[in-house]
């Protein structure tokens, strides 16, 4: 059975809409519920998604070799 | 305060000129830098303006996390930037694409008449913009000298902002024609001026966090208290609805890629096609840190007791009511770097675009102008001063209209546009 390179599919762009329609639809819930949740945790809620995407987005320029060719 | 900020000031600017001419000189060590993936990088953060360095706080305050839909666009634009970014070098290196204006008419077999129409309507729409730029520089002077002296002192610090930026974009920008258009010098200031703006938010969120208050975790104790209690933390309170959201988020991501002084340094500007894969995750790194601290200071402002009123000044009242000189004048450096580079970037692409798509054809129709085909370059240098003195007399009439009339309706559209547009 042929296995699926992760970082490589990191690069197909459905997995990009996804990831992005992912990030629209968990920030459009944070930002609207501001009101009811506590500062420190909207704050760390925010850094943490938006460290979680800069990681993707390393993984995706290392597997982006191809891209170039 | 006049004087240190003055001389301080000037300092800076010639740093920046010593910069962008070692930038210029073929066998600088500054030069391969300029050339390379780190610097073209931190050009790019060109998008975070005056908008972004003293109206975050402003939109913060008012509107909560809407904020983060400005930066959040461009971070979602990275994850298929590469895809998009190399199809554009594909067709900037076939046609020599120079410019927005250029790109959008090669697809309409390079229709002249599509690219004055490009470079009306972004000449037109940017006009405002930079004269905004330019009110923020003057306006930060103002606040850091507690608005003490009269008009005359600070109509002149515009001007002489305006003057060095116009000598800069013409020195650095427009001396010589290249048909590539690539500004090494002017590339390597905007990355030093991206730092030295990163660097003075993240002094001033640290200052506030850890030297007003006892770390993240007291300032935030407090802040839920004041919002439990009052009225304090109003913008955090209501609710964003999710179709602004939704439409700052576009807009932005589209803004990122596609304004004329964004398009000119990612696209023009760039030497090689393998830089994006450092800026595709270096960006939104930059674009993270300079944003982390937006709910800090907002909160420790308010929790201060500075005027909601005043939320636009809060990055330059801070330090200048709790710290010392050095950072105050550190924060005012940023807030000018970020007016600089939007400025001359802007400055650059929509001159290059007036001379290629308005001036050379109306040169080329009318025979009795064929011999100005020789002075394209004194042209455009023309061009840049009038550029700036349009958006000078944009900034005056608006003044003008607002001292005259004190309307109401303009000054709250005014005090919203950063919070609208503050890219």
């Amino acid at each position: 059975m042929k296995g699926v390179n992760l970082f490589a599919s990191l690069k197909n762009i459905e997995i990009k809409v996804g990831l992005a329609l992912i990030n629209i639809i968990i920030m459009s819930y944070l930002v609207y519920h501001q009101a009811s949740v506590p500062l420190s945790e909207l704050f760390y809620k925010i850094i943490l998604i938006w460290i979680i995407n800069l990681v993707l987005l390393r993984l995706m320029s290392k597997s982006l070799v191809s891209d170039y060719d | 305060m006049i004087s240190y900020l003055f001389f301080g000031l000037v300092g800076y600017l010639l740093l920046l000129l010593a910069i962008a001419v070692m930038g210029e000189r073929e066998q600088s060590w500054l030069r391969r830098i300029a050339q390379g993936p780190w610097v073209y990088t931190l050009s790019l953060a060109v998008y975070c303006t005056s908008w972004t360095f003293f109206g975050i706080v402003g939109s913060a305050t008012r509107a909560g996390t809407l904020y983060l839909a400005i930066y959040w666009g461009p971070m979602l634009g990275m994850l298929f930037g590469t895809v998009l970014l190399n199809r554009i070098f594909a067709i900037k290196r076939a046609y020599h694409i120079t410019s927005i204006a250029d790109f959008i008419s090669t697809r309409y077999y390079r229709s002249s008449t599509i690219a004055a129409m490009v470079t009306i309507f972004t000449s037109i729409g940017v006009a405002p913009y930079i004269a905004l730029q330019l009110k923020a520089i003057s306006n930060s002077f103002k606040v850091l000298n507690d608005n003490s002296h009269d008009g005359v002192v600070f109509w002149a610090v515009e001007e002489f902002s305006a003057l060095f930026l116009i000598v800069f974009t013409i020195l650095f920008g427009l001396r010589r024609l290249d048909i590539s258009e690539h500004h090494p010098g002017v590339i390597l200031a905007m990355a030093f001026e991206g730092l030295i703006k990163l660097l003075a938010f993240i002094a001033l969120g640290l200052f506030i966090s850890y030297g007003l208050f006892d770390g993240l975790g007291d300032l935030f104790g407090q802040a839920e208290s004041a919002r439990q209690s009052g009225e304090l933390l109003h913008g955090f309170n209501n609710s964003v609805p999710v179709s602004t959201w939704l439409c700052y988020l576009f807009l932005s991501m589209n803004a990122f890629f596609f304004l004329p002084r964004q398009f000119q340094v990612m696209v023009v500007e760039n030497t090689d096609p393998e830089h994006v894969r450092t800026a595709q995750w270096a960006l939104p790194t930059y674009l993270f840190l300079i944003i982390l601290f937006v709910i800090p200071v907002t909160l420790g402002a308010l929790l201060l007791g500075l005027p909601s009123e005043s939320a636009d000044s809060f990055v330059l009242l801070l330090p200048q009511q709790y710290a010392s000189p050095w950072l105050t004048f550190f924060v005012y450096v940023g807030g000018f770097s970020a007016s600089m580079g939007m400025v001359v970037m802007s400055t650059i692409a929509i001159s290059v675009m007036m001379s290629n798509h308005l001036i050379l054809p109306i040169i080329e129709k009318l025979p009795s102008l064929s011999r100005l085909r020789r002075h394209l370059l004194p042209l455009r240098w023309w061009l840049a001063l009038c550029v700036l003195a349009i958006c000078l007399i944009v900034l005056s009439a608006t003044v003008s209209f607002l001292l005259a009339w004190g309307c109401y309706r303009l000054r709250r559209c005014c005090s919203l546009l950063p919070q609208r547009l503050a890219v």
